[in-house]
């Protein structure tokens, strides 16, 4: 029997790596320069491969979700470097420099401690508005309601991670339309009764991407629905146009 | 949105990609480490190391590979083979959990089921199809990660006939997963 053909009969037990490390060393050799036998392998790997996604699923412990996410998100990344979500400006202002004459100077320095101080306070409270983010993300056990895209944004999608019985959820859109400027993107819960309270604003990038950490008026499981519309910037007190995304929570 | 474009998010560092890949495989993960090692608690931390994984080395998955879910099972199943490699060279007191019935998830969550399951179902027919000593072989090479020679004495059955079952079986699995 030649190198090749006995390769060819080693190759269901090399995928299922159930050689001696002999066997397997020469099979490798050999793979690693035939193309014909590379072939078959591929094709029994995906055969091997397929023999993981059929075992019988087990139940999953409830609380491994934020465990895992926290641990995998969480551990050896300072959080401003998770890029979870739009962060603020990094970049410091420089100082003028030793061209510029001492009063200048000083005026300069004044100010730029004045932007450093207000560049510090916006970028702690949006760091805490991505850790309340994060934690809502990594405690909505099972609980993603799909957030659909109207006729009038129907590439647009959305997932809202919800705990009920709290007042804050999390909010991801994808394909939003962009913006103009002087609008902004309004969430709305809608209470059986029809009136709309207002679930906070936010903005897309480029890609239409965005994210709001959504705090409701009272518990999320008296809302009927959730739905978003373009409004001026700042927010309306109730919508003032067709929504985009759309969806329903009671009994979702 | 697919598996390859929340991947492509999560290898952009965007967390809640990493959440929805969570919610469609952390089950399948959980339940490959649990058919492995018979342990919850060790099952628990497979599933942590694979995420953490799949967080940090996304960009490393390409298409080639199979499917996400392929690459991810993958990641659990080599991460499973070395617990148990650390298990023979250190053997520990069996596990009370070895001899308790893994309790296997109802459809409590129908979105996520009908992810795979079709799938799924496709994989467990094929492998009922196929003779049970040559299951048997192939399933303590795969989930045991055992070399033909330790099945052989394991099922106390000559070595010749292992290799057979092994051959036979896989050619048959592949035919079925074809069609």
């Amino acid at each position: 029997m030649s190198v090749h053909d006995e390769v060819q009969d080693l190759i269901p037990a090399y995928v299922l790596g159930a050689l001696d490390p002999p066997e397997a060393a020469r099979a490798r050799a050999h793979l690693a320069g035939c193309a014909e036998c590379t072939g078959v392998l591929r094709e029994y790997q995906e055969t091997a491969d397929s023999l993981a996604l059929g075992v019988p699923l087990a139940k999953l412990p409830p609380d491994l979700k934020s465990r895992t996410l926290e641990k995998a998100i969480g551990e050896g990344q300072p959080r401003e470097e998770m890029g979870l979500i739009p962060t603020a400006r990094r970049a410091w202002p420089h100082l003028g420099g030793a061209q510029l004459i001492a009063g200048a100077a000083l005026v300069i320095t004044l100010l730029t401690l004045a932007w450093s101080v207000w560049q510090s306070t916006q970028f702690s409270q949006q760091l805490a508005l991505q850790r309340d983010f994060v934690t809502v993300l990594a405690y909505a056990e099972g609980s993603a309601l799909s957030v659909r895209g109207t006729a009038l944004a129907p590439q647009a999608e959305g997932k809202l991670y919800v705990d009920r019985d709290s007042n804050v959820a999390a909010l991801i859109t994808v394909q939003l339309p962009p913006l103009k400027p002087g609008q902004i993107y309004q969430l709305w819960l809608t209470q059986a009764g029809g009136q709309y309270k207002s679930g906070g604003t936010f903005t897309v990038d480029s890609s239409g991407d965005g994210w709001l950490l959504v705090r409701a008026p009272s518990r999320l499981g008296e809302y009927a629905r959730v739905e978003i519309t373009v409004e001026p910037s700042g927010g309306s007190a109730a919508p003032t146009t067709q929504p985009l995304l759309s969806a329903a929570l009671a009994g979702s | 949105m697919t598996d390859h474009e929340l991947l492509a998010r999560v290898a952009r560092s965007e967390s809640w990609a990493l959440a929805e890949l969570y919610d469609r495989y952390a089950r399948l993960i959980y339940s490959i480490a649990l058919r492995m090692l018979r342990d919850r608690g060790v099952a628990e931390e497979i599933v942590q190391e694979v995420f953490t994984k799949v967080w940090r080395h996304a960009q490393e998955y390409s298409p080639e590979r199979g499917s996400v879910s392929t690459w991810m099972a993958s990641i659990a199943r080599h991460r499973c083979l070395d617990e148990l490699r650390r298990r023979r060279v250190r053997p520990q007191p069996q596990s009370i959990e070895e001899e308790s019935p893994i309790e296997l998830a109802g459809a409590d969550n129908p979105e996520d089921e009908a992810v795979d399951a079709v799938e799924r179902a496709r994989i467990r027919d094929a492998l009922a199809q196929i003779p049970p000593e040559q299951r048997a072989t192939i399933e303590l090479a795969f989930f045991e990660g055992m070399t033909q020679q330790e099945i052989a004495t394991r099922m106390q059955t000559p070595l010749g006939t292992v290799k057979t079952r092994i051959h036979l079986g896989m050619r048959k699995l592949k035919e079925l997963l074809k069609e």
